[in-house]
């Protein structure tokens, strides 16, 4: 039947379903079994991983940013430092410094913690700006420079930085063109109950970090990033995705809507998160799943503003009509 | 001043430049049509007002202040008075808007500015309508409306154009007056309603315009050569007649009476004859009302006839009973208005083609009868009494060989006959031999009346053209006509068309076949004869079905439907009653094409497929992703599930995809075509 020939040649879900897919799944598998009931946020954060960006994490503490964090770099095997910020803290905290060595008589550079594949920066807005500044530019540029030496950062490198929203005596809020290096701001939020039970059952999770095994080695990650950008983004899915951010500029409460660069992080997510779907093109939906988590951050909310930013994101994706 | 524009200008944003060029445009195509009748200055104002206004745009000018924009209201208002002596009234008023529309422009500052002068070009439209009712006219200003309602648009549009990028783009135009026309045919079965509902006068809603005597007139009360000459050029129509009944006189038969002439000073006849009025013995009322007698052959019909500004109206030959209302009929046959005819009017008559005039005279008016001028024309006298000396007392066989002489003895119909000297009839008669109607019907008149037998000049039309379905009767300025009656002793006053004698087709075939060979102007070719006859058709339409909707005809219309009487709560309700139904049915008109139309074929597919689902109670929010929805429908509807998910995948790949084809959208509209929901919807998924 030439029909039957003809859509399944058409609308193959994906890609060829190659090695590092299978790769995925299983880490995805791994890290749900460690951070039990949050599903969509751990795929959002593969997705952020594949889209080659840093994340933000933000919640009281308890709810587990850390472990996801930790799962993250052990599932992709990415050596892994976490540091913990502080308002004493100064750059070279973060980014290393240059001793003077007696014995060869010359100055050694000491990297700091940012030298490494996948950077846990806790509690950032308890640092000083200028130490946050120092992070944050070397998450930009992926590069830092000490003492007029620029060094290059290992790749890929990943900051997935975590702040408390609540505790706010003492902290610095991070501006909003330092959170806009952030390609996603997440929320763990609570888990459901029957999740808090199998947390509350099952053994430790540092034990299960512990016997956690590499899933997604760096170069099948790095085969993903490079098939993320190929996904196929239809003149229709601009369009809705235009609609979206021009809707973000026009819309009651938000004072400063989406600029063309999360114009741009929307999309390299969607991308990803269609990948991740195994999907070799987009849909609307790959933009709506990614929307809130890209774009709530990057917005300036007006005083007027009823709602906190993540619902009027909500509010922005259940009015614009899909063209 | 300037910070308070400044401080305006930052508030409410001042329209652009590409708001401003279609504003400029509109309001002028509102205002030409009054141009010849406002005063010389007023373009010269709304040239000033434009370049003033542009200098802003343009070289960033400061606006005039405030004092001088109101020193030049009042000095506009004072030019308006010194022109028409009032502010008040149709033609000083429409001026008066006219300058302030112009003043107004100089001070768009914002754009609630271009609204109010988009208001006011609707309303300088309307204007227009007081003083001409054409059809033409119609047309022209429902072409403005549409450019006006684009003006609105583009003004509305306006803060979704970049304002710092100076806009030369015309190419939305088309676009946008397409829209204003399709705004304009949505309000069109309003427009219907209200028209037919909206409580009528007696008369007809455009009433009498008291100060408009310009125009064309026609037929007058003098005749002098070259008077009905004008009127040959001109093809335009003088009436309509509609006939009751199978009633169709022949061309024949067509003599429309028109003003009698009775004075003759040499060179011009006319209708007050001073010797009437100074004669002392004219015991006789003038009018004589009804004039009873026996009817052989009734005629009756309805004369619709343009207006003339003058009194006279036309009838039949012989009118035998006057119509109703501010008409009279008087001793001569002459029917007139008490008032001029200033617009369309219409009016039933009774005629009998084959009637007897006053058997009877009396003295005065046979003298009147034979007054001639003293020093003219002494050959014609020769003849007159030559002929007199001849036939004796027999007039009937005096006129019958004056008749055959002209028809013998080479007389010529000409339409352009060599000019006459002093004595025009003796030049006619014996020398050039050359004329129409006009010197015929002059000449033959003098003629007996030198020979002592009685006679008046007749003018009126000849003639006319049955066309259009109902069949009525069109006759144009070019059928005037003029001729003679006699009084023979027992006969009374006789119809005596010496044209007819020279050139009989006159009569038989209209003023264009007696001239033919012989243009009358650039434009005279038989195709545009044609096209006029078929615009006249259209415009006794428009005349009878708009022009004349008076109170009359509205019940008329109104019976059939159940309507006796439209008292105003009626119409009220009736009016909202329709203007909710229309509102209705065009807002899901409007919705539909948004849901539907402006859509990429697949997706006008997957909109019905949408449709169907919604109809059974699973509506796709305007949000959601297709997958999302399909999830949902097959949830709600799993006997169908597959059907939806293919459907679903089919649109997807059309839309999303990098492989969608013309092969994969014939697959999706035939699976939606083919798609029906069955089964029973499960609620819980739903």
């Amino acid at each position: 039947m030439p029909e039957q020939v003809q859509e399944s040649s058409g609308s193959a879900r994906v890609v060829s379903l190659t090695q590092s897919h299978s790769e995925l799944a299983t880490a995805l598998d791994q890290v749900g079994a460690i951070v039990v009931g949050k599903e969509p946020v751990i795929k959002l954060a593969f997705t952020c991983l594949i889209a080659n960006g840093h994340l933000l994490l933000e919640d009281v503490p308890g709810m587990g940013k850390t472990t996801l964090a930790q799962a993250l770099a052990v599932s992709t095997g990415l050596n892994y430092q976490r540091i913990q910020f502080t308002s004493d803290m100064l750059p070279a905290d973060i980014l290393g410094i240059t001793v003077y060595s007696r014995e060869r008589e010359a100055f050694d550079f000491h990297p700091g913690p940012i030298f490494s594949q996948l950077v846990l920066a806790d509690e950032i807005n308890r640092a000083t700006p200028k130490t946050q500044s120092a992070l944050l530019e070397a998450m930009a540029e992926r590069q830092v420079t000490i003492e007029g030496e620029t060094r290059d950062l290992p790749a890929p490198f990943f900051v997935i930085a975590t702040q408390n929203p609540v505790d706010l005596a003492g902290t610095f809020a991070l501006p909003d063109s330092q959170l806009d290096r952030f390609l996603m701001r997440l929320h763990m939020g609570y888990p459901a109950p029957e999740a808090e039970r199998r947390l509350l059952e099952e053994k430790d999770r540092q034990l299960l970090l512990r016997d956690a095994q590499v899933c997604l080695p760096l170069k099948d990650l790095q085969v993903l990033q490079k098939q993320a950008k190929d996904v196929h983004s239809s003149p229709a899915l601009l369009d809705y995705l235009q609609a979206l951010v021009g809707a973000t500029r026009a819309f009651p409460g938000v004072q400063t809507g989406l600029s063309p660069r999360g114009a741009l992080a929307i999309l390299a997510c969607s991308r990803a998160w269609a990948l991740l779907e195994q999907r070799d093109h987009l849909i609307p939906e790959d933009v709506q799943a990614v929307f809130v988590a890209v774009a709530a951050h990057r917005l300036r909310l007006g005083a007027e503003a009823s709602a906190d930013q993540e619902a009027l994101a909500q509010q922005v994706l259940e009015q614009v009509p899909i063209p | 001043m300037s910070a308070s524009f400044g401080r305006v200008s930052r508030l409410r944003p001042a329209p652009d430049w590409l708001t401003f060029c279609w504003l400029v445009g509109s309001m002028a195509l509102a205002v030409l049509p009054h141009l010849p009748r406002l005063p010389l200055w007023m373009p010269l104002l709304f040239l000033l007002a434009v370049v003033e206004r542009a200098s802003h745009f343009r070289w960033k000018r400061r606006p005039l202040p405030s004092w001088l924009r109101l020193i030049l209201t009042l000095l506009c208002i004072a030019g308006v008075w010194s022109n028409y002596g009032t502010i008040l009234g149709r033609q000083a008023g429409v001026a008066l808007l006219c300058t302030m529309l112009a003043l107004k422009l100089s001070e768009t500052f914002r754009r609630r500015d271009v609204f109010l002068l988009i208001s006011l070009a609707y309303f300088i439209v309307i204007t227009q309508f007081l003083f001409d009712q054409s059809i033409y006219l119609a047309v022209y200003l429902l072409a403005v409306a549409v450019i006006i309602t684009a003006t609105l648009i583009v003004n509305e549009a306006q803060p979704a154009r970049d304002v710092r990028t100076p806009v030369r783009d015309w190419h939305g135009a088309p676009d946008v007056l397409r829209r204003a026309g399709w705004m304009l045919v949505q309000g069109l079965p309003l427009m219907l309603a209200l028209f037919a509902l909206f409580p009528r006068l007696g008369t007809p809603l455009w009433g009498v315009p008291e100060d408009a005597l310009y125009g064309k007139t026609g037929i007058s009360d003098h005749m002098e050569p070259g008077s009905i000459r004008d009127l040959f050029i001109d093809d335009s129509p003088a009436f309509r007649v509609d006939f009751a009944g199978d009633a169709r006189p022949s061309q024949g038969r067509l003599y429309w009476r028109g003003p009698v002439l009775w004075h003759f000073d040499g060179a011009a006849w006319c209708r007050e004859a001073p010797c009437i009025q100074d004669d002392g013995k004219d015991p006789q009322p003038r009018r004589i009302g009804k004039i009873l007698g026996e009817v052989d052959q009734p005629v009756r019909y309805t004369v619709t006839l343009e207006p003339t500004q003058q009194l006279w109206l036309f009838a039949l030959d012989t009118p035998v009973s006057p119509p109703r209302g501010f008409m009279g009929l008087e001793i001569d046959y002459t029917l007139h208005r008490t008032r001029p005819v200033t617009r369309t009017f219409s009016y039933e008559m009774t005629s009998d083609t084959g009637y007897q005039k006053n058997t009877k005279t009396d003295g005065w008016v046979r003298d009147v009868g034979l007054q001639l001028p003293d020093d003219r024309n002494p050959r014609t006298r020769e003849l007159a009494t030559e002929l007199r000396e001849r036939f004796g007392d027999d007039s009937r066989a005096l006129v019958t060989h004056v008749l055959r002489t002209f028809r013998q003895e080479n007389y010529r119909y000409s339409f352009t006959p060599p000019p006459l000297g002093f004595h025009t009839v003796d030049d006619f008669l014996f020398e050039t031999r050359e004329g129409y109607c006009e010197y015929y019907s002059s000449a033959f008149t003098f003629l007996m009346r030198a020979a002592g037998i009685p006679a008046r000049v007749v003018t009126g039309y000849q003639g006319g053209e049955y066309m259009g379905e109902p069949e009525y009767l069109l006759v144009r300025q070019s059928d005037a006509h003029a001729w003679s009656e006699v009084w023979l002793d027992g006969e009374g006053w006789v119809r005596v068309d010496p044209t007819a004698a020279v050139a009989p087709e006159r009569v038989d075939r209209g003023a264009l076949a007696a001239l033919a060979g012989q243009r009358r102007g650039v434009w005279d070719y038989p195709w545009v004869r044609e096209l006029r006859n078929q615009l006249d058709t259209v415009h006794r339409l428009w005349t009878d079905w708009v022009l004349k909707f008076d109170q009359a005809r509205q019940k008329a219309l109104l019976q059939p439907v159940g309507i006796e009487e439209l008292s105003s709560s009626t119409a009220v309700l009736l009016l909202t009653g329709i203007i909710i139904v229309v509102t209705t049915v065009v807002m899901w008109l409007l919705l539909r094409v948004q849901w539907i139309g402006g859509l990429d074929p697949a997706s006008r597919a997957y909109a019905r497929f949408c449709r169907k689902l919604s109809r059974r109670g699973v509506p796709r929010s305007a949000a959601e992703g297709p997958e999302d929805f399909a999830e949902r429908a097959a949830a709600a509807y799993g006997e169908v599930a597959e059907d939806i998910r293919r459907i679903t995948r089919l649109y997807i790949q059309q839309r999303y995809t990098r492989s969608g084809d013309d092969s994969g959208l014939a697959l999706l509209r035939r699976a939606v075509r083919s798609f029906r929901v069955r089964g029973r919807r499960d609620s819980s998924a739903a």
